[in-house]
C-alpha cells in the first residue's frame, strides 16, 4: 500500500463492512473492497478511468462467479 | 526517517558543499544547528533541499527546475556548461538509505545562464536504484508529499502566524491526501460509475426496450447535471470559506482599530465641549465689555465732570454740586456763593457737612454713595468676570490638549485603511449572503435532481426482464452501490477519528512542549479542520497567546497531524527565533530539542541568536552545530563544526 499508516483506514473499513455483513462475507468484501482499492489508488492517473472500472467489474464477476453457489445463487 | 547527508553543487551560494546531521550514539536528541551571519545563505540551504525534492522553492522564486536564478553566481563569469546538483541521503529505515539526486545543466552566454533541459532527478532505496522521472518523483511524493511541506519547512517569521488565514482549507486538503481520503473519495465515485455500467446492462423486453433507452439517456444527462452541480457547490464553498475567512480577518483588523472609533467619538465630543466654552467665553467677553462701557462711561464722567468742577465754575452751581474751594471760600467771605446771602446756621451746618464729607461735594450724598457703590461693584464684577474666563480659558486648554491627544492617536491610525476595511467588510458580507444563497439554490436543485434521478432509476428497474442475466447484473450494480456507501461511510469515520486524534496529539504535545502548562486547557478541530484554541474559561485565546507560545502551538500541531496521518519526517526550520524576545532563547531551544528525542529537528540561527545564553545550552542539546561562512569568492563554507 501507500505510505500512510492506512491500518487505521482499513481498521475503519472492516469495522463499517462488518456492520453491513457477517461472517465468511464480511470478510471476502473486505478483501475485495480493499484489493480493489489499493489497486486504484496505486494506479497512474491515466489508468484510474476507463481502464480502472473494468479491472473492478472483472473483480465484482470474478466474486459473484466465487459466490454464485453461496449467497448470491440463492437471491438470483 | 531522518536527514543524514546533503550534498549541494552549484546552488546559488552553495558551489561546493556537503554537510553531515550525524546523531551521535549516546545523545537522545537529534538537533542539528546551521549557526551563519545575515546574508550568508542559511535560507538558501533550505531552498536547495526543497530544491533537491521538488523542483522549486519554498521560500523565494524558484517556480521550475531549471530556473537560472538557481546558479552560483561564479558560475556566471567562468566556462561556458555547469550543472547544479544535489543529493540529500536519508535513514529510511533501519537497514536502508534512500538517496534523492536532482541535477539540471545550464550554458551560460555574457553572464546569462539559460538551461540546455537536461534535467534530472533519481530515487535509490538500499543500493537499488528505484526509479527516474517521473516514478522517482512519486516516490518522493510518497515519503516526503509535497503537500505536508508547509508543514515540516518552516519560516520562523511566520511560525507564529500559522494559525491565520487558510490554516483550515491547507490542513484539510493534506489531511485529504495524506490519509488516502482523496482516494477513498475518487474510489467512491468510480464504483458509482461501476453501478451505472452494471445498471446499463440489464435488458428489458423488445416492448420496452426504447423506452428503458431513453431513460437512461435521461438519467445520463442528470448524471452529468448532477456532477456539474457537485462541483459547482464544491466551488461556491470553497468560496464562501474564502469569503469567511477573509470576513473574519478584515473583522479583527477592525476590532484591532476599535480604539480609533472611540478616539473619534472622543473627539467629538470634545469639540462640541470646546463649542459651548467658546460661546460661554465670549458672554463673558460680552458681559465685560457691556460693563466696562457703562460703567467706564460712569466713572469717565465722574471723573471729567470732577475735573471741570476743579479747574472752572461754569458749571451752573447747585447745594448739591457745589466745588470744596467755593464751600471754603463762601465760609471765609460768609457769603453764600448760590443765593448770594449772608451765611446763616443753614448754610454753616450745610456747608461743614459738605465740607466733612471729603470729595463728595459735587453732588449728594446719596449720589455719591450709590456711584462708589458702582465703582467698588465694577471692580469686583470686572474681577469676577475675570475669574470665571481665567476658568473658562483653562477648561478650554484642558479640552483641547485632550483633543491634541486623540487627534495625534488618530493621527497614528491610517484612516484610509479603516474606512477600506470598513467598505472591505460590507462587501464580503453581502458576498457571504450571495454565496449562502446561492449554495442553498444549488443544494436544491442537486435534491431535486438526486429525487428525479431515483424515480428514473425506479422506472427503468420496472423495465427490466427477468432473465437470470440481467438479474444478476441488477444484482451486481446493488452490490457495488453497497460498496461505495461503505467508503463513503469509512470516509467519514476517518476524518472524524483523525480530527480527534489531531486535538488529543495536539494536546499532549502542548503539555509537554509549552512552558506556560495552565495556558491551553482545550484545542478542537472544527469541520473544516480550523483550529480553536480555549483557555480553562472557554475562551478562544489564540489571539493572545505569545509569538513564542503560538510558535510552539504550531510545533505541536504540525507533530499532531504528521502523527495522525501516520508520516515520521525531519522538522526543518528556518530561524526558529526570529519573533522570539531573547529572555525565552532558551526555552525555545529546549523545546526543539525536546522534541528532537522523537524527530529530527534542523534549524538555522543566525550568529547573534547564537550567543553566550544559548551557546552552553546548544553544546549540551545539539547533535551537531555547524557553523557557515562564505568564502572570497562568496561561497558557503562550512567554518567549524561541533
Amino acid at each position: 500500500m501507500l505510505y500512510t499508516n492506512s491500518s487505521e483506514l482499513y481498521d475503519i473499513l472492516k469495522s463499517v463492512v462488518q456492520e453491513e455483513f457477517e461472517g465468511e462475507r464480511a470478510e471476502e468484501i473486505i478483501s475485495l473492497l480493499w484489493k480493489m482499492f489499493s489497486e486504484y489508488a496505486s494506479s497512474e492517473a491515466n489508468e484510474k478511468d476507463g481502464k480502472m472500472i473494468e479491472k473492478i467489474m472483472e473483480k465484482v464477476d470474478e466474486y459473484f462467479e466465487s459466490s454464485e453457489s453461496t449467497d448470491i445463487r440463492e437471491e438470483v | 526517517m531522518r536527514l543524514k547527508t546533503v550534498e549541494v553543487h552549484n546552488f546559488r551560494q552553495y558551489k561546493d558543499f556537503k554537510i553531515e546531521f550525524t546523531k551521535p550514539k549516546e545523545s537522545d536528541c537529534d538537533l542539528h544547528v546551521i549557526v551563519g551571519k545575515m546574508g550568508v545563505g542559511k535560507t538558501n540551504f533550505i531552498e536547495a533541499l526543497n530544491w533537491t525534492l521538488y523542483g522549486k522553492g519554498l521560500f523565494s522564486n524558484i517556480s521550475k527546475e531549471d530556473d537560472p536564478n538557481i546558479l552560483n553566481n561564479n558560475c556566471l563569469k567562468k566556462n561556458p556548461n555547469h550543472t547544479v546538483y544535489g543529493r540529500l541521503v536519508f535513514d529510511y529505515n533501519e537497514k536502508e538509505t534512500l538517496m534523492v539526486i536532482r541535477g539540471v545543466k545550464y550554458t551560460v552566454k555574457d553572464t546569462t545562464a539559460y538551461s540546455l533541459s537536461e534535467n534530472e532527478l533519481n530515487v535509490t532505496i538500499g543500493s537499488l536504484p528505484i526509479s527516474s522521472g517521473i516514478d522517482a518523483n512519486k516516490k518522493i511524493q510518497e515519503v516526503l508529499p509535497e503537500d505536508l511541506r508547509e508543514h515540516f519547512f518552516f519560516d520562523g517569521e511566520g511560525l507564529d502566524n500559522y494559525f491565520k488565514n487558510t490554516q483550515g482549507e491547507k490542513t484539510r486538503k493534506t489531511i485529504q491526501r495524506m490519509a488516502q481520503i482523496d482516494k477513498m473519495e475518487q474510489f467512491s465515485r468510480l464504483l458509482n460509475d461501476v453501478y451505472n455500467r452494471y445498471f446499463k446492462k440489464t435488458k428489458a423486453s423488445e416492448k420496452n426496450a426504447l423506452k428503458k433507452k431513453e431513460l437512461e439517456n435521461e438519467l445520463d444527462k442528470i448524471a452529468s447535471k448532477l456532477e456539474s452541480l457537485k462541483s459547482e457547490r464544491e466551488i461556491l464553498l470553497e468560496q464562501k470559506d474564502r469569503t469567511k475567512k477573509d470576513l473574519t480577518e478584515v473583522q479583527e483588523r477592525l476590532d484591532q482599530m476599535k480604539d480609533y472609533e472611540n478616539y473619534r467619538e472622543k473627539i467629538q465630543l470634545l469639540q462640541e465641549q470646546i463649542q459651548s466654552k467658546l460661546q460661554q467665553k465670549e458672554d463673558k467677553l460680552q458681559e465685560k465689555f457691556h460693563m466696562l462701557v457703562s460703567d467706564g462711561t460712569l466713572i469717565f464722567a465722574w471723573a471729567s465732570i470732577d475735573f471741570a468742577f476743579r479747574q472752572n465754575s461754569t458749571f451752573s452751581k447747585s447745594y448739591d454740586f457745589l466745588p470744596q474751594e467755593e464751600i471754603r471760600k463762601a465760609l471765609e467771605s460768609n457769603k453764600c456763593p448760590i443765593c448770594q446771602k449772608e451765611l446763616d446756621e443753614e448754610h454753616i451746618k450745610l456747608f461743614g457737612e459738605l465740607l466733612n464729607a471729603g470729595e463728595t461735594y459735587i453732588m449728594s450724598q446719596e449720589r455719591y454713595q450709590e456711584l462708589m457703590y458702582n465703582i467698588v461693584n465694577f471692580k469686583y464684577r470686572e474681577e469676577s468676570i475675570n475669574i470665571e474666563l481665567g476658568k473658562i480659558e483653562k477648561e478650554l486648554r484642558d479640552l483641547e490638549e485632550q483633543m491634541g491627544k486623540y487627534q495625534e492617536l488618530i493621527r497614528n491610525q491610517d484612516i484610509n485603511l479603516f474606512d477600506t476595511l470598513h467598505e472591505e467588510r460590507d462587501t464580503l458580507q453581502k458576498a457571504l449572503e450571495t454565496q449562502s444563497e446561492n449554495i442553498g439554490i444549488t443544494a436544491e436543485n442537486i435534491k431535486n435532481l438526486e429525487q428525479r434521478h431515483k424515480e428514473i432509476e425506479e422506472q427503468i428497474r420496472q423495465l427490466i426482464c427477468n432473465d437470470i442475466e440481467s438479474k444478476k447484473n441488477l444484482l451486481k450494480a446493488d452490490f457495488v452501490k453497497q460498496l461505495s456507501e461503505i467508503i463513503n461511510n469509512t470516509v467519514e469515520q476517518r476524518k472524524a477519528q483523525i480530527r480527534k486524534e489531531i486535538e488529543r496529539y495536539t494536546m499532549d504535545y502542548l503539555d509537554r512542549l509549552m512552558w506556560k502548562k495552565e495556558l491551553i486547557k482545550k484545542v478542537e478541530l472544527d469541520e473544516d479542520f480550523t483550529l480553536r484554541v480555549y483557555d480553562e474559561s472557554g475562551r478562544i485565546i489564540l489571539d493572545r497567546l505569545s509569538g513564542g507560545e503560538r510558535s510552539i502551538l504550531t510545533l505541536s500541531f504540525a507533530m499532531a497531524l504528521h502523527k495522525a496521518v501516520g508520516v515520521n519526517i525531519p522538522i526543518v526550520i528556518d530561524r526558529p527565533l526570529t519573533n522570539i524576545s531573547g529572555s525565552s532563547y532558551k526555552e525555545m531551544l529546549e523545546v526543539l530539542s525536546n522534541i528532537s528525542k522523537e524527530r529530527q529537528i534542523i534549524i538555522t540561527l543566525t550568529d547573534r541568536e547564537y550567543m553566550d545564553d544559548t551557546v552552553p545550552l546548544l553544546n549540551q542539546k545539539a547533535a551537531s552545530i555547524n557553523i557557515i561562512d562564505l568564502d572570497q569568492e562568496s561561497n558557503v563554507y562550512l567554518k567549524n563544526v561541533k
